[in-house]
Formats: structure tokens, C-alpha cells, sequence
């Protein structure tokens, strides 16, 4: 259904293995110093961005971040402020969203209660005047492709939310769209479901190779579906990159907390040599990766992923010397609250435990590390 | 792409939306009044008016002590009767609210239901109920408590009170309806977990949310019952006489517009300075801290939200209300199947007698056809005008919004009798000749804005999605109202020119002064009243009754069905 154009051979790497965003697809839509400001608010700040053609890209960050309306400002229904949007090489400023060659999956769908889901599916080509006939063939197919071609007549009061949600993407694909926007597409339910139709849309966007610009504040959506992920906060582009290197190198404390869980650390730096830095945390040294130019003497953080400190009972190095404070089982993972012993430097830990495995009580002490590329400095 | 941006076309299509109906308010309410104060400034010479300046007008009105007892007697009458319309109202919508919410859209139906039941035959109801030979006298006598009928139930101010907070009573439950309803259980709940008791949780959650319901509740019937003519006329009595008779009896018999005019003026003014004052007067009442309110009660361990009135006295003046409001209604339509032609009770027997000699008479066939024409006329003018209104001011939000929402609003606060002369005056000043087009318009002017209030409700009701999916799914602006938002609102348009029709078949107090020799059927009724009543007069009135249900149960049923039907999609499981 997609224009069939140049196969993007990167597009087939798996969204586990993750697509740099530098790599150089071609840009289907740029975004070049966008501002949008209600009234005083400034929802969009200064936003330059590229989306490359054919990958899902996703929008990601806490409510009020400004992405639904850097959405919104693509389907055309807000107008920047300042800057321009580019779509497919075509400066959009002007053009109202019915002449946009983009389609949108509504946050509830949106879909006409007054018909039923194969008229539904068929307005936007009745809207482009395509022959009765050929309309139909097309809303079928698109059904197909979705898994719904049984619900054809099937009114949209009587549909379950997964199938108002693929009933929503078929009647916005059918118009073969140079990007699909879907705006928290998911949210409407519940996590089982949610589950399971990420991956549908991911596998579908890989069959069509259409671009998918998704938007959603849910990390776990974003960081399993997305070739790339754009964060954003306060209006701001925080980070563009691949979901691998956003959760393993972010860019600062925000990204570092955002994604996932982590523990950030404040530390002055002391010395770097080679990409490695030596930095002081309530007078105890430690070791970690630093990105870019680090001066000596700055005020930094220092972080580091819970699962990735490793605990072990006894022995001694140049291991941190720990005290439990508490201890959580969680399931598959057991989480500690930890002190490093003579400081009041907290860590949190989260270790894998097998059945039988002894979980350590509060008040134990042990021996924590991690491996030299696991702590990185943030500068902020 | 285009020349226009796009903020430059929302403006444009706003301005659009509203012209329309912009212009009819202009030319029907706006110049008129206009020209009215202006009449109250000008000469009268005999039974001519001369266009020179003077204030004798405004000189005699308010020195005059007639005009001035009446003015005063108007306002007190115009005060009991929003007292007494709030001491009813705010009871039935707290316990429709909070004591049987199962009934509650029922309930809130038998509120509009009577809002939209003849003003006329209401008041012609009591009359027949209080007059000497009437329904209360007879029965009395019947029963062997009195041997005399008792003379003091009509035709004085007491007569005037029962009746007008009979008519006006809808007016106020709905403002309190509407503020009650903003109060949620889970509020009350938290009241009651941090140690709030019933009369506390009352005094201090629900009182204050619901205050502006009630000051809105009593301002409404304060100024439609003390600027009343009707009902003093038919069962007033010489004590039970208020000012707007004599404002009618100026633009009437005596021909003196400027009279007339002034007093209008002079009775606004005193609209004004008690809606000015009256919030400072609310906020004056003492809170009464240690005084338990009267109806407080144990209640069941079961309720959930426990606040004061038991379920015993909300029963009571739930059904003490729904009496009060229908029972009139109900008298007039059994007595018109009544073979006897005395109004009393028991009935002699049944009989289809007076409905065949009513629709033998041509008078009223010219009236019954009149009264459908002027209906449908403006149930389809209100429609399309109030349709392109609501859309303004339910999608765009722009600077003026509030104050033109406040002009378009205003005929509903303006007492009907001072709407009805200022149109008169245009009439008069221009020489149009009045017909069942200067009826129409002056029932448009009334009704529009019930039907803007009911289409902008089924408008905020859509998911504005629903159109944003319309216009990314490739239809411009007018595609997509055509193709989405008309066929998801029409069934609410229909129910709105339902209502526009059933105000339409009703009113009365404007189209006196703008009909002319054109006959409805309430000014039928009107005329006959004023020979005496007639057996005869009960059908037209229970024909009235019977059309004006049907209108408002249609009404009720389309906006209701539009508003589950939409509101179900979306939120799908």
C-alpha cells in the first residue's frame, strides 16, 4: 500500500539492533526552528528536526513536552509560530490539513459513529474522488492488511478498542499517506492489549515501509517499537537517537532519568584521560566513561543503570563497600536500597534471582561494582 | 497556498456564522429597544407624538404615586415570587439530585416539560381553580365546609403570587439544576472523610457551589414575574394590579407611548439596581453555625452521601412540586371532556362535545392554521439561524465570544412585555402592517436562543476529533461539516426547532402587541377569556397542552439520543 519507494535496506534491522538516526535515509519531513507559543506558553521551542524516510520515529516525553503539538503542527492543524515545516520537500506553511500528504491515528480514534467501519475507512478516498469501485477494493485491502476484513459492516458502537484502533490505522492508511502520525495510539487501553498491538504496528510499518511518526509518553512503547526516538521536554529536542543509544548513552540527567531507571550521582571530576574520567564522590574515587570534553575540576554526574551494579558477598578490591538498607522482591528481579558504607552516598541495585537464590537482608554488607563502560559523567 | 491566514479565516467564518442571526436580533430587539427609550424622551401631544426632547414622561412616572405604588407592588410581588419559586426549586433539584438519582432525567424532564407548557393556559388554570365558582369553592361547598364561596382566592396579589411562581418555577429549578449537578459525590464523600457532618457538608460544600444557581434562579423570576401583565389582568383584581398592565394599557388604550416607554424604562432601571444589589444581599445572610438544618435526619448507614433532608421529606417536596406544576394542567384538560359546562368536580361525565364546536368555528381554525404556520416558520428560521450561531460559539473561541453571548441572551431577560412594545414601536414608526411575519419574528427574537443553547450542547457533546479526523481525512471546512458534524447533530437540530416550534405555539405576551388583527390560538384563548370563560376555552387549552408534550417529549428524546449515541463512541471497552 505504501509507494513502493526506494527500499530502505536499513529498515530491516530489527528495532532490538536499532538504526542510528545519522545514517543517511533521506528526510521526509524537517522541521527547521519551530516555535509554536499559546499566548505566553512556549509549547514548541526552537525545534529543528529530520525524520528519515521509512522509519518509525518516535516522539517521546512526559505530558506537556510539546510533542502532540509538533504532531499537530504536521497534520496542519496548528500553525507554527516561527520556523518551517517541510514535508516530502514542500514547505507547508498554509496548507490546510486536507491538502497535507500525511494521515493521522486520532489519541480515541475519532472515528464517524454515523458509519460503519468500511465507510469509515473509505472517506478520506471518497474525499480524493477515487472511483467507487476501486475505493472499495482499496478499503478492503486495508482492512486485510490490519486483520479486520471480518468487520467490514460492523458499526462502530459495536467495536472492541483493539478493533476501533486498527480500524482507526486501515482508514488512515488507505490514503497511503507519506507519513502515518499517531498520537498515543494505545493509551485508550489496556496493557495486555497494548502489548500486543505494538508489535503488530511495528511489524506492519516494516511490511509497508511507510514512515510512522508515534507519539507517546509510555518509555516501554517507545523503546520496543522505534527505529529512532526524539525526547523532548519543556518544547525542547533533548535527544534524537536510537532507542539503544538513548537508554545506553543518554545525553543528560533528564534522558539518563527518563528512560528507564537510574542512579545519578552529583561528583566533581578529577582527572580524564581517554574518554575515561576519574571523578570524587563524597571523598570516594570512582571511574567512568566521559563522552566529549569533560575540564578537570567541573561539578558533573556520574550514572549508572541499577541492573547493571553487580553485588557479591565478601572478599575485598576496589569494590564499594555497601550496607542493604532495604530490599524489594519484584518478581524475576530482586531490588536493593544500598548505602556506601562511612558516606551518605545511596544506590539502588537490581539483581536477577533464580529460585532458591538467598535474597540479602537489610543490614548486610557486600561489595559492589560494575564494569568500566556501565557509569558515564553527565556535564547536565 | 493562500492568501488568507489561517487565523484571518477563522475570523472571517466566525463573522459569517454569527451575521445572520446577528442581524435578526439587531432589527428585532436592539432598534427597537433603541427606539423605545427613545419614545420615553419624546412629546405626547394629545394622542400624537411630537419628536422634541422632554423628561415629562419619565417626570410623571416617577412621581405619580399610582405609578409609583404600582412600581413598588410590582417589585414585592416580583420578590415573593422568587422567593417562593427558590423554596421550591432548590429542594426539588437537591433531592432529584442527591436523593433519587435513578429519577432524576425524569425529573429533570417534568421541570422543562412545564417550562414549555403554556404560560396562558397556566394562568387561565388558576382562575379557573381560585374563582368563585371554581374548582377549590365547589369542592369546599361539596364537602359542606363552607356555604359561601370564598371570595378571597382571586383577584387580589395572593392570586398573583400562586400564579406566577407556578409559571416562573421552571425558570429557577433549572439554574440550580445546572449548578447542583457540578457537584460530584466523590467531593461529598471527601467532606464526610474529613469529619464534615450532613449539615456541614451541606453549608459548606454544596451551598457555596450551587450559590450562582440560585442567584441566576432568582433574578430570572424576580424580573419575568414583576414585569408581568397577563396574570394581573386575569387574576389580579384592582389589588392585585402591577405596573406592566398599565405599560400595556399606555402602548393600548391610552395611545401615550412616551408613558408607556418611560415606565418601561423606569421598571429596567429597577431591574437593574436589584441585580446589582442582590449579590451583596446573598452575601449578607448570616451563616448560621449551631442551628441544625430543619430537615435533617438520621439517615440509612447505607447512603453514601449523607447530607441533610431525609428521604421522607425529599419524597414530600419532590411530590408537592410535581403537583403544584401539573395539577393546573391536568384540571383544564379532564374539564374539557366534562359534559357539564360548570368547572367543577366531580365530573357529570365525558363528552368529545366541546373539541367538535371549537373546530366548527372558523375563528379558531384561522387561529389553529396561524398558530401552525407561525410554528413551523420559526422552528425552520430559529433552526438554521441558531445552527450557524451555535457553531461559532462552539468551535472557535474568540476575544468578543463572551459579550456577544451575553447580547444574544439578552431577549430571554428581557421581560417579554417590554420586547413586545419595542417592536410595536418600529412597527407603528414605520407604518409595517402587522401579520403573521411580524408574529413570527417577534417569536424568532424569543426563541433563538434556546435553540443556540441546545445546538452549541450537541455540539461540545462531539469530540472535536471527529472533525480534526474529517479535514486530515481530506475535506475542507464545509466537507467536513457536511459529511460529519450535520449528520451527528441533526437529530439535536431537530429537537432544538422542536423547542423553537413548541415556544413558538405558546407565546403569547409579545405576539399581543405584534399580531394585529392575526389571531393565534393563545390570543383565541386571550379573547375568549376576556367574554368570560367558556367551556369551550378548556379544549383549545388542553389542544395546546397536547402539542406542546408532543413537541417537548421529541425534543427531549432526539437530544437525548444524540447525546448517548456520540458520547458512546470512543470510549469503546
Amino acid at each position: 500500500m505504501s509507494s513502493g519507494a526506494s527500499t530502505d535496506a536499513l529498515t530491516a534491522g530489527s528495532s532490538l539492533a536499532g538504526v542510528s538516526a545519522t545514517t543517511p535515509a533521506q528526510a521526509v519531513v524537517r522541521l527547521s526552528r519551530v516555535s509554536k507559543r499559546f499566548g505566553k506558553v512556549v509549547a514548541v521551542d526552537e525545534v529543528n528536526l529530520e525524520i528519515p524516510q521509512g522509519h518509525f520515529t518516535t516522539l517521546l516525553g512526559p505530558s506537556g513536552c510539546g510533542k502532540t503539538t509538533l504532531l499537530r503542527m504536521l497534520a496542519g492543524f496548528e500553525e507554527p509560530t516561527t520556523g518551517t515545516v517541510e514535508i516530502d520537500g514542500r514547505d507547508m506553511r498554509g496548507v490546510p490539513p486536507e491538502r497535507r500528504p500525511v494521515n493521522m491515528v486520532f489519541q480515541r480514534y475519532a472515528l464517524f459513529p454515523h458509519r460503519n467501519v468500511i465507510e469509515n475507512v473509505m472517506f478520506g478516498l471518497e474525499s480524493a474522488r477515487v472511483p467507487r469501485p476501486s475505493a472499495l477494493a482499496r478499503a478492503r485491502e486495508a482492512l486485510a492488511t490490519c486483520n479486520i476484513e471480518n468487520l467490514e459492516t460492523r458499526r462502530i458502537s459495536e467495536l472492541s478498542g483493539g478493533q476501533a484502533q486498527r480500524v482507526a490505522v486501515a482508514r488512515a492508511l488507505v490514503n497511503r499517506p507519506k507519513i502515518l502520525l499517531l498520537d498515543e495510539p494505545l493509551a485508550a487501553l489496556d496493557v495486555k492489549l497494548r502489548r500486543h498491538l505494538r508489535f503488530e504496528l511495528r511489524r506492519l510499518q516494516q511490511e509497508l515501509e511507510t514512515t510512522f511518526l508515534y507519539v507517546t509518553h509510555d518509555q516501554g512503547e517507545a523503546l520496543a517499537m522505534s527505529d529512532s526516538i526524539v525526547l523532548m521536554n519543556g518544547g525542547r529536542v533533548i535527544q534524537h537517537s536510537s532507542s539503544r543509544e538513548l537508554y545506553d548513552a543518554p545525553n543528560c540527567v533528564f534522558a539518563a532519568t527518563f528512560i528507564g531507571e537510574a542512579n545519578v550521582l552529583s561528583c566533581t571530576v578529577r582527572s580524564v584521560a581517554q574518554d575515561v574520567a576519574e571523578v570524587v564522590i563524597d571523598g570516594i574515587t570512582m571511574r567512568a566513561s566521559a563522552r566529549g570534553p569533560v575540564p578537570e575540576g567541573t561539578q558533573a554526574h556520574l550514572y549508572v543503570r541499577p541492573e547493571r551494579v553487580a553485588l557479591r558477598q565478601g572478599g575485598e578490591g576496589a569494590d564499594l563497600q555497601v550496607t542493604v538498607t532495604d530490599a524489594a522482591f519484584e518478581g524475576g528481579i530482586v531490588r536493593y536500597w544500598l548505602t556506601v558504607r562511612d558516606t551518605q552516598i545511596e544506590l539502588v541495585a537490581e539483581t536477577m534471582v533464580r529460585a532458591g537464590d538467598a535474597i540479602f537482608p537489610p543490614g548486610a554488607s557486600l561489595q559492589a561494582s560494575w564494569e568500566a563502560g556501565e557509569a558515564h559523567v553527565l556535564l547536565e | 497556498m493562500s492568501s488568507l491566514s489561517k487565523r484571518r479565516k477563522d475570523e472571517l467564518t466566525i463573522a459569517g456564522e454569527l451575521t445572520p442571526l446577528g442581524v435578526v436580533l439587531l432589527l428585532a430587539f436592539f432598534v427597537p429597544l433603541s427606539l423605545l427609550l427613545a419614545y420615553s424622551f419624546w412629546k405626547q401631544n394629545g394622542f400624537d407624538v411630537v419628536h422634541e426632547f422632554t423628561l415629562a414622561s419619565y417626570v410623571t412616572a416617577l412621581t405619580d404615586t399610582f405609578f409609583l405604588r404600582l412600581l413598588f407592588r410590582s417589585l414585592v410581588i416580583g420578590a415573593a415570587v422568587a422567593f417562593f419559586s427558590v423554596a421550591l426549586a432548590y429542594p426539588y433539584a437537591y433531592a432529584a439530585t442527591f436523593r433519587f438519582p435513578r429519577a432524576r432525567g425524569a425529573l429533570l424532564f417534568a421541570a422543562l416539560l412545564s417550562m414549555f407548557t403554556s404560560y396562558l393556559v397556566r394562568v387561565y388554570a388558576f382562575q379557573t381553580i381560585l374563582g368563585e365558582t371554581g374548582v377549590i369553592n365547589s369542592a369546599l361547598k361539596g364537602l359542606g365546609l363552607i356555604h359561601k364561596p370564598l371570595s378571597f382566592l382571586l383577584f387580589n396579589s395572593f392570586a398573583v403570587v400562586i400564579t406566577l411562581t407556578n409559571v416562573f418555577l421552571p425558570y429557577v429549578v433549572l439554574p440550580i439544576w445546572a449548578a447542583m449537578q457540578s457537584v460530584e459525590r466523590n467531593q461529598l464523600e471527601s467532606a464526610r472523610d474529613l469529619g464534615a457532618r450532613p449539615f456541614a457538608t451541606f453549608w459548606r460544600v454544596v451551598y457555596p457551589m450551587t450559590k450562582n444557581g440560585v442567584r441566576a434562579g432568582f433574578i430570572f423570576a424576580f424580573v419575568l414575574a414583576a414585569g408581568d401583565y397577563v396574570t394581573p389582568t386575569l387574576v389580579g383584581g384592582p389589588s392585585g394590579t402591577m405596573i406592566g398592565r398599565q405599560i400595556s394599557v399606555a402602548f393600548g388604550l391610552l395611545n401615550n407611548y412616551p408613558l408607556g416607554a418611560a415606565l418601561a424604562f423606569v421598571l429596567l432601571l429597577a431591574f437593574a439596581l436589584t441585580a446589582w444589589l442582590l449579590p451583596a444581599l446573598i452575601a449578607r445572610i448570616p451563616r448560621p453555625p449551631a442551628v441544625r438544618w430543619a430537615f435533617s435526619a438520621p439517615l440509612r448507614a447505607s447512603d453514601h452521601v449523607r447530607l441533610p433532608l431525609s428521604s421522607y421529606w425529599a419524597h414530600a417536596y419532590v411530590a408537592a412540586v410535581v403537583l403544584f406544576l401539573f395539577v393546573p394542567l391536568a384540571i383544564i384538560i379532564l374539564l374539557s371532556f366534562n359534559t357539564s359546562s360548570v368547572p367543577a368536580f366531580p365530573m357529570r361525565g365525558l363528552t368529545l362535545h366541546w373539541y367538535a364546536r371549537v373546530f366548527s368555528n372558523i375563528t379558531f381554525r384561522d387561529a389553529f392554521y396561524t398558530s401552525l404556520k407561525a410554528a413551523a416558520l420559526t422552528a425552520v428560521i430559529a433552526a438554521v439561524l441558531g445552527t450557524l450561531a451555535a457553531l461559532a460559539f462552539a468551535r472557535h473561541k474568540f476575544r468578543a465570544r463572551g459579550p456577544l453571548m451575553g447580547l444574544l441572551f439578552a431577549p430571554l431577560a428581557m421581560p417579554g412585555l417590554i420586547t413586545g412594545v419595542a417592536m410595536l414601536t418600529v412597527y407603528v414608526a414605520l407604518g409595517v402592517t402587522l401579520s403573521l411575519w411580524t408574529i413570527t419574528l417577534g417569536h424568532l427574537v424569543y426563541a433563538t436562543p434556546f435553540v443556540v443553547l441546545a445546538i452549541a450542547a450537541g455540539l461540545s457533546d462531539l469530540d472535536p476529533g471527529l472533525e480534526e479526523a474529517g479535514r486530515d481525512l481530506g475535506r475542507g471546512p464545509f466537507g467536513v461539516f457536511r459529511k460529519v458534524t450535520l449528520p451527528l447533530v441533526f437529530p439535536v437540530i431537530v429537537g432544538a426547532a422542536f423547542v423553537a416550534a413548541a415556544l413558538s405555539l405558546d407565546e403569547f405576551i409579545i405576539t399581543n402587541f405584534v399580531s394585529g388583527s392575526t389571531m393565534t390560538l393563545p390570543l383565541y384563548i386571550w379573547a375568549r377569556l376576556r367574554i368570560g370563560v367558556t367551556p369551550d376555552t378548556n379544549a383549545v387549552g388542553a389542544l395546546i397542552l397536547a402539542g406542546l408534550a408532543l413537541l417537548s417529549l421529541a425534543a427531549w428524546y432526539l437530544t437525548r439520543l444524540t447525546s448517548t449515541f456520540i458520547s458512546r463512541r470512543g470510549e469503546s471497552k
